[in-house]
């Protein structure tokens, strides 16, 4: 394992958790480097939603069988039975066949993967999803590569934890208040502009985004200036 | 009042935010001596988003406010506190001058608002209007300030709105946000040399003065029917 990619990866990771991150990039950056740092050719995030239903929230990639394998671990398979008992599920072997998860075992095989680990993303007794693991051939698996991927995962499970509790309901009727304002303003700007420029809407939406783009701002942030006569977007 | 058992029924019974809005809108007319009921998002101070209104009176009564810049619903946005105006003919003539004469014309006769409120944030207003004045009864107002909870629950917990970024396009993808209102304040910005809040207000002016709604009004100057500056 590459031990300098392993620190950045959690310098990566940690470095996401700081400021405005988003939990559906963050979990994607970790299936990547689970495939990087791990040698696995696939892996795989999924969360359970209140009613205990599983959905996959990330992936390495987005091929089709693959996919398909998560939707049917909604009821059977090493990732549901990791969700629901909290411990590292392992299957291996699965185009042999399997007694315990024979449409998970089967659907697997024809897929291509041979082996498969399923570990929680837990914090204490609260278990909301599974990291999952998939080898395209029989794989001598590492107890040491299964302690790093657990540490990957119980970052993501803070991060999801973390913008859980920040979208409590007084969070979230605040950031619906915000992105109400922010709807406002934008198509004020869009006014302002079509009138300035003799454009029609569409253009001045377009005008507007390419200038928030090349100068890394928010949109709104950008159309309140505008409005306020602070941006006339000549700049861009 | 409202039948027993509505909170788990409503709660329980599935669909979107804004059919449940809907739903508790509905419930509040066939339940309470009301005749409209409306549900809206506080914005920045002036605007407010309807989210639901029960019949056209209703719809008609909230841009009301809006044009004229008083009213119950203006106050709760303000005071997060409940407005309650038994009679728009006498008492209320006073309290709001411009918006109850107006109301009394289209047909209302009183008009209530309470706060929606999630902690320390408004979030909402929800609106009553009765066609004839008169006293809302004491059962009836404690179930409105119950109508107020649950909507604020229903408006939350959404499950379009299950994470924080997509709430922005709930709100964008929605009819009733009237894009055009505010595309037309930005346009008017530009006519008329006034900032956003005096552009906003000229709009609003102009569109009582013509007998039109803001929105018919908005449409024509946005496809440049119309311009203010002539």
């Amino acid at each position: 394992m590459d031990t300098e990619r392993l620190a950045t990866t959690f310098v990566e990771l940690a470095d996401s958790l700081v400021d405005d991150y988003d939990v559906i990039d963050l979990l994607h950056l970790l299936t990547e480097r689970c495939v990087e740092l791990l040698q696995v050719d696939a892996a795989g995030i999924v969360l359970g939603d209140p009613r205990g239903r599983l959905h996959l929230a990330a992936s390495s990639n987005e091929q089709v069988r693959l996919l398909e394998l998560f939707e049917l671990q909604t009821d059977e398979g090493p990732c549901h039975d990791c969700y629901v008992e909290g411990q590292p599920t392992r299957a291996d072997r699965l185009n042999a066949g399997s007694h315990r998860w024979p449409r998970f075992a089967a659907a697997a095989g024809a897929a291509g993967y041979e082996t498969v680990h399923a570990l929680p993303l837990r914090c204490r007794d609260n278990i909301i999803g599974a990291l999952n693991l998939f080898w395209a051939q029989p794989a001598d698996v590492l107890d040491d590569d299964l302690r790093v991927a657990q540490a990957l995962a119980d970052v993501s499970t803070i991060a999801i934890l973390q913008e859980r509790v920040s979208s409590s309901r007084e969070t979230l009727a605040t950031q619906l208040q915000n992105a109400l304002n922010s709807r406002i303003v934008i198509e004020q700007a869009k006014g302002v502009l079509a009138e300035r420029d003799g454009v029609d809407m569409g253009t001045a939406f377009d005008s507007l985004r390419r200038a928030a783009r090349s100068s890394n701002r928010r949109l709104a942030d950008l159309a309140g200036d505008v409005v306020e006569g602070r941006d006339d977007l000549s700049r861009s | 009042m409202l039948p027993p058992g509505w909170p788990e029924q409503l709660l329980t019974a599935g669909g979107t935010m804004t059919t449940r809005v809907a739903r508790l809108c509905e419930l509040s007319v066939s339940s309470l001596d009301v005749s409209g009921a409306s549900l809206q998002l506080i914005a920045r101070e002036p605007h407010r988003m309807t989210v639901h209104a029960t019949d056209r009176m209703t719809d008609q009564l909230d841009d009301l406010q809006v044009e004229l810049g008083e009213g119950p619903g203006v106050d709760v946005a303000r005071s997060a506190t409940p407005a309650l105006e038994d009679d728009l003919n006498d008492s209320g003539a006073i309290r709001w001058p411009w918006f109850s004469p107006a109301a009394v014309r289209l047909g209302a006769g009183a008009a209530y608002a309470w706060p929606v409120q999630v902690g320390a944030t408004s979030l909402g207003v929800l609106g009553f209007y009765r066609r004839s004045p008169g006293i809302l009864p004491s059962t009836d107002r404690s179930d409105a300030v119950a109508v107020a909870d649950a909507a604020a629950i229903v408006l939350l917990d959404a499950p379009e709105i299950g994470s924080p970024d997509a709430l922005v396009w709930v709100i964008a993808d929605d009819s009733r946000f009237r894009a055009e209102v505010h595309q037309a304040t930005g346009m008017l910005t530009i006519q008329l040399h006034l900032d956003v809040l005096d552009a906003f207000a000229r709009l609003c002016a102009a569109a009582y003065a013509d007998g039109r709604s803001i929105a018919e009004l908005s449409h024509d100057i946005v496809t440049r029917r119309i311009r203010l500056d002539d």
